[in-house]
């Protein structure tokens, strides 16, 4: 059949453009209305944006594009920019992580100053992230992880009032500088041995490396440096806990779900694509072994960290530096040997799953600040009594967080173990049992405060706040009804995960 | 045009619909929700009527619905298997719950039952759970209703909760199911693992692949195929025998009389126990394959007869007496099958179910007559007082028994002519066949001695001589399943059709399948399966009648004697003469102690020790191991100290290392 | 040679002109010497003394500005050389030359005009100011 209209083949990249788009007219308004506090209108417009974005990209994978059998890829820009499958599978993840922060912040940022510039550094954040996801050379990654980044970092610091709101964004800041330095030295050692930045012109270079082994595997090492950055893993993972804290919690969803797939995506683009794994290893650059190494340190530091936390945003950090751990298995199990489209999707599903579940957490933690409740598991005790709607909705989350069965956080941890099993990584496989075994005791520890302990102190009635309440919900009933769906996420995400890995 | 096929899983979602309706709205709804299960049992009703009109036009149904686990070797699915068997089983269970609904409003409503929206949506679950067993195309979609089926009745014999008999009983017969089917559930996984594949019909079948392994003479897991198949047929037996009722796993049922009567009559005459039965019927083809099997099945068969009816001799309780009446029917069910006697076991399941459900719904109606009294010793006289029940209870009682013409004679005395030749070859099953033969002179003596306690003589309580009236809900569902009781030995007039030559044996031809079947699913392939020779005295029709000649003898003298001991206006209790053996047969053979014994004197050490092994050891190591990972946890947490420097001095640290790791791997520094 | 002339008085032009504003100036304006006056200009800020002072934030400010146009200037810069020569080979149309710079000049202004709205280019307000926006109804 033919399509109905030709497009322009950049228009491929439309999911990104509208949310750079969206950007614009939010500086457009706060143009013609300088310190607007027409809450309405800007999270609508965001709102509406981020949806645009989510409702093309889900239509551009439903039309097939990107399935080499029906639309194919799509190279932009002599191969600078990609749209295929696994590109517009995080096209979604970033779109639906920035529409539900949008709708939420509509109540948190009531009364807060700085609402247009909020909102429109979020977009254009979310657009970085969106191109992340396309990048398909050096240079386009870091322009995208920068785009990404310092929006990220006036983002953590926009309660300039809140002393550790700007004390995390600084902390953030200066991580991210290293880090990003330690990456931009790693591309340039790269093209150095190879001459090219394009991935897949790398990939066909590398046999003129073989004499830089060093040198390209410092750049490597390097690489791997800038996206543990991006994803908060160990060892780049000191901001994550500091700036998920100190920011206001619908950022910390935002980054620690959108940020960190779009850090993901480009890690699995990188390195499926740039540096096969034969020819690597034959170089002598065994890069799964690090991803191993890091999978293993990130989930066990980060659930170990979080057992015993006071502070349930902190609590939340520390997972989330553990669920990187988890996602790198997909990564870390690209052996060569194993059915690789399987764990690598495994990986995409899981971040797709957590994009709801976690950021459905943090936006309870919203919730809760808005209500000014207090951020200790104590503070938090008998919430279920007075506002039970959210409480279960925050169950769900954990249990999902925890992989509990009936949850989407299930299926998406066990494709992971299997992938790992399957690729031989016992290791990998036994610390993923005993993370999550781990993890649900200080999740669990939330919903017990949750429903069953009762309040330290009286409080008052609770609201509602539409937004935020909207945005938990949504993410709850997704966090549950990917189940069913789980067929054909499960089917997109492993077919874009074959066309990606060699 | 829509085929009655395409309509098949509504005639299982019904009730579920009405299972959710009742549940929600029951306590807003007239009747609590009664009209829900009514109707959605009609509509069963009317839908398994179209698929039975539709499998008798030749068109059976095997169809793979939803397929919700893919192995590498094997896959799971629901799917929808109707061919002569299950339609008619669909039709007597709908039938069945529907008169059940009816009566209901009559025992349970006009009664002021408190907690009628629950009664009515477990009957709505139960009836559900009993539909979608009944056509359930594989082993495992059965196991899980045959589980809800299981799930129901505890919920249903435990209906009156507050009292102390009741959830104790529910609990028993929780238990003491869950038991056997702890064996089924190994079946089912043995079965899966041997053939990789859990279908009943079809060339992809379990049964066709155990056929084939005997046939190719495989080894599996170490036996020859033959064995592995009787074990495994032995262990799903497990299950049959759990909730069939059958010796040594019967003694939940009469206590499951604490349940409304209602239920009684659905728990025995359609579902729960009749599931068990059912099931062997529906894998016949399998059983067939292992004359180890059958023989089993034959001899638990027979021996549950005769030794249940002996116990129902003795009972005072109405509901006792039918309760017993129920296993040792069952039995003789068993018996059938386990002689290769197919369409006997089948016929006998039919007609059970008919004069059964009369039987413990008339039962009902005397209870309401007698102002909830039990005790038969208690009635009597009922006769001219409540002429519908008595007549319709009546219909029941010689169907029980065995007396020509009631539908009962027909398909218990084509039970044990399968039986009897079958033993005339093979002598080891006339003891099976004798067993059962003895049984019918014991249940002519309690059902009659029942129906004369009840109805006849003299009132001997106020209660007796000035009865509750009953309303026609109770009515209509006495009058046609006593019709049925009398005239559903139509279908299958085997005697007579072999007396005279004519055609008239239906049942036998529907499930050989000449008004349409599934390919290896009929009668005749099973019996060319079965192993057992046949032999005659003299000539078949002499064999017959000789054969149904005994039954109805014995069964008339047991009447006979019934009825000149206790139809006299002023009976008393001769029991009590037969001294030691009374106090045996009142003590069910002291089968409850043993097994009590079992579980307090055997089990419970046994669960104590491995209780003390898991506090101690396995929950040492556990709580060792998060007390570890919380004191870890405690460290960890320092390493993130709140000073940026630090963080970037480790930062640069990890990278170091994680740069220092890789090149000595993979050899950079050389 | 002739090459040689053209920069010998492009050179000249670009000494004369800033010498003649100066003279021009020195010329016109009226002398009113003070210290403050006669201190060395350093954008308002006292030249002398410890390098560890505080600057108006407002300097910042200037400077991303300066930094965005810079850039701009950068990638306009080769887009204007090779402007004329594209068009002029037919290979591309005046839309695909043209469109993509306006687009990213109209991104520009787009920020630009942000800035300027938000209060990026005016300068920090005296103690004065703020008095007298104060005491305005």
């Amino acid at each position: 059949m033919a399509p109905l209209i030709e497009l322009h083949s950049w228009s491929a990249l439309a999911p990104t453009l509208i949310l750079a788009l969206t950007g614009l007219v939010l500086f457009v308004f706060d143009s013609i209305d300088p310190r607007s506090t027409n809450r309405s209108a800007l999270a609508g417009i965001s709102t509406a944006g981020a949806l645009a974005s989510l409702g093309v990209a889900v239509w551009y994978i439903v039309a097939g594009v990107g399935d080499p059998t029906r639309r194919g890829t799509f190279d932009l820009f002599g191969g600078q920019l990609i749209v295929d499958q696994m590109a517009l599978f995080f096209m979604v993840v970033v779109a639906v992580v920035t529409a539900m922060v949008s709708i939420a912040s509509y109540d948190y940022f009531l009364e807060h100053a700085y609402q247009a510039e909020y909102y429109s550094l979020m977009l254009l954040a979310a657009t970085g992230m969106s191109t992340m996801a396309a990048a398909n050379s050096l240079v386009t990654v870091f322009i995208a992880l920068e785009l990404a980044s310092l929006p990220s970092f006036a983002l953590v610091a926009i309660l300039k009032t809140n002393r550790g709101s700007v004390e995390a964004g600084l902390k953030y800041f200066l991580i991210g500088a290293l880090s990003s330095a330690i990456f931009v030295y790693g591309i340039s050692l790269v093209y150095g041995a190879t001459g090219y930045m394009q991935l897949e012109a790398i990939a066909q270079n590398l046999e003129g490396a073989e004499g830089f082994s060093g040198l390209l595997g410092l750049g490597v090492v390097m690489l791997i440096g800038g996206f543990a950055y991006k994803t908060a893993s160990v060892p780049f993972h000191f901001w994550a806990p500091e700036a998920y804290e100190g920011a206001p919690a619908p950022i910390s969803a935002f980054l620690s779900s959108a940020s960190k797939a779009a850090g993901f995506v480009i890690a699995f683009r990188v390195f499926a694509t740039a540096f096969p794994i034969e020819t690597m290893a034959d170089i002598g650059i065994d890069w799964t072994l690090a991803f191993v190494i890091l999978a293993i340190v990130t989930m066990t530091i980060g659930n170990f960290a979080a057992a015993t936390q006071e502070n349930v945003k902190r609590m939340l950090a520390y997972s989330s530096v553990g669920h990187a751990g988890y996602a790198l298995i997909g990564l870390a199990g690209l052996t060569g040997t194993g059915s690789n489209d399987v764990v690598l999707g495994a990986a995409m599903m899981h971040l797709l799953v957590y994009g709801f579940m976690n950021t459905g957490a943090f936006l309870f933690i919203a919730l809760a600040e808005y209500w000014g409740v207090g951020r200790t598991f104590e503070d938090y005790n008998g919430l279920a009594k007075q506002a039970p709607m959210a409480s279960a909705a925050m169950t769900i989350f954990m249990f999902s967080l925890a992989g509990i069965p009936p949850f989407g956080g299930f299926f998406s941890k066990y494709f992971l173990l299997t992938g790992a099993i399957d690729a031989g990584l016992l290791v990998v496989a036994v610390a993923l049992v005993v993370n999550s075994a781990l993890s649900l005791y200080y999740y669990s520890r939330l919903v017990k405060a949750l429903w069953i302990e009762e309040p330290v102190v009286e409080r008052d009635s609770l609201t509602q706040p539409t937004g935020l309440y909207v945005a938990i919900i949504f993410a709850a009933v997704m966090t549950v009804v990917i189940l069913p769906g789980f067929g054909p996420v499960a089917d997109t995400a492993i077919e874009a995960a074959a066309a990606v890995v060699p | 045009m829509a085929t009655a096929f395409e309509f098949a899983p509504a005639i299982a979602l019904f009730p579920l619909a009405a299972f959710v309706i009742a549940l929600v709205f029951g306590d807003y709804m007239p009747k609590k929700g009664a009209f829900a299960g009514i109707f959605a049992t009609a509509g069963s009703l009317l839908l398994s009527l179209w698929v039975l009109a539709t499998v008798a036009g030749g068109e059976p149904y095997n169809e793979q619905l939803y397929q919700w686990a893919i192995g590498d070797q094997i896959g799971f699915h629901f799917g929808i298997l109707l061919d002569p068997l299950s339609a008619l089983m669909l039709v007597i269970v709908s039938l069945i719950a529907l008169l059940v609904h009816i009566f209901s409003l009559g025992y349970m409503n006009a009664e002021g039952e408190t907690g009628l929206r629950r009664y009515y949506a477990e009957l709505g679950l139960f009836t559900f759970s009993m539909l979608a067993f009944v056509f359930a195309d594989n082993l495992l979609m059965a196991f899980m209703f045959f589980e809800l089926v299981g799930l129901c009745s505890y919920l249903l014999i435990g209906f009156w909760f507050r009292t102390e008999s009741a959830p104790s009983a529910a609990k028993k017969a929780f238990l003491v199911t869950r038991f056997g089917d702890y064996f089924f559930l190994v079946g089912v996984v043995a079965i899966a693992a041997t053939f990789g594949t859990l279908s009943f019909a079809g060339t992809e079948s379990f049964p066709t692949a155990a056929e084939a392994a005997i046939d190719n003479g495989e080894t599996l897991f170490g036996f020859d195929a033959e064995t592995w198949v009787t074990i495994t047929g032995l262990l799903v037996l497990g299950g049959v025998i759990g909730k069939s009722a059958q010796f040594p796993l019967h003694t939940w049922l009469p206590d499951a009389m604490e349940g409304p009567t209602t239920v009684s009559a659905l728990i025995h005459a359609a579902t729960m126990v009749a599931a068990g039965v059912y099931l062997v019927a529906r894998m016949f083809g399998f059983y067939a394959q292992s004359p180890t099997a059958l023989s089993i099945i034959a001899f638990v068969g027979g021996f549950t007869a005769l030794f249940a009816a002996t116990m129902g001799v003795v009972k005072d309780d109405i509901k006792q007496v039918l309760a017993y009446s129920t296993i040792s029917q069952y039995g003789y069910m068993m018996l059938g099958l386990g002689v290769g006697g197919y369409v006997a076991g089948v016929f006998h399941l039919m007609n059970h179910a008919f004069f059964k459900a009369l039987l413990f719904l008339g039962a009902g109606a005397v209870i309401i007559l007698m102002h909830h009294e039990q005790d038969m010793w208690k009635m009597g006289g009922l006769k001219d007082k409540a002429p519908v029940a008595y007549y319709t209870f009546l219909s029941g009682a010689l169907a029980l028994a065995g007396i020509v013409p009631f539908s009962g004679f027909w398909s218990k005395d084509e039970v044990l002519f399968d039986a009897l030749i079958v033993g005339l070859e093979q002598p080891l099953f006339l003891a099976a066949y004798a067993m059962g033969l003895i049984g019918v002179f014991f249940t002519g003596f309690y059902t009659f001695r029942m129906v004369f306690l009840t109805f006849h003589g003299e009132p001997r309580t106020d209660a007796a001589r000035d009865p509750h009236p009953i309303g026609w809900s109770v009515k209509v569902p006495l009058i046609v399943l006593g019709v049925l009781a009398l005239v559903a030995g139509v279908v299958n007039l085997a005697p007579i059709g072999k007396l005279t030559g004519a055609e008239i044996t239906f049942l036998e031809f529907w499930l050989d399948g000449e008004y349409g079947a599934i390919e290896g699913l009929t009668y005749h392939a099973y019996h060319e399966a079965v192993p057992f020779a046949e032999g005659y005295i003299g000539t078949e029709t002499v064999t017959m009648l000789v054969g149904a000649g005994l039954s109805l003898g014995l069964a008339l003298a047991g009447a006979g004697l019934a009825y000149s001991l206790y139809n006299v206006p002023e009976p008393v209790p001769h029991t009590e003469k037969l001294g030691s053996v009374r106090t045996l047969l009142r003590s069910n053979y002291y089968q409850d102690e043993y097994q009590v014994w079992l579980a307090e004197g055997l089990t419970l050490p046994l669960a104590r020790a491995a209780d003390r092994f898991d506090q101690g050891v396995i929950d040492g190591v556990v709580n060792g191991v998060s007390s570890v990972s919380l004191f870890g946890s405690g460290w960890i947490k320092r390493i993130q100290t709140g000073v940026v420097t630090n963080y970037a001095a480790l930062l640069v640290l990890g990278f170091i290392a994680l740069l220092v790791v890789l090149g000595l791997h993979g050899g950079w520094f050389a | 040679m002739n090459e040689w002339i053209a920069i010998g008085a492009l050179a000249l032009v670009g000494i004369l002109i800033p010498l003649g504003m100066m003279s021009v100036s020195y010329l016109l304006r009226p002398s009113v010497p003070e210290t403050s006056k006669r201190a060395t200009y350093e954008s308002g800020e006292v030249p002398t003394g410890g390098t560890r002072i505080r600057f108006n934030i407002q300097y910042y400010m200037v400077a991303l500005l300066f930094v965005v146009f810079d850039i701009e200037t950068v990638l306009l810069f080769p887009w204007a050389v090779v402007y004329r020569d594209a068009l002029e080979s037919g290979e591309v149309t005046l839309m695909q030359a043209l469109g993509p710079m306006l687009l990213f000049v109209a991104i520009l202004v787009v920020g630009l005009a942000w800035a300027w709205r938000n209060g990026a280019v005016q300068w920090a307000k005296s103690p004065r100011q703020v008095e007298l926006e104060a005491n305005r109804p």
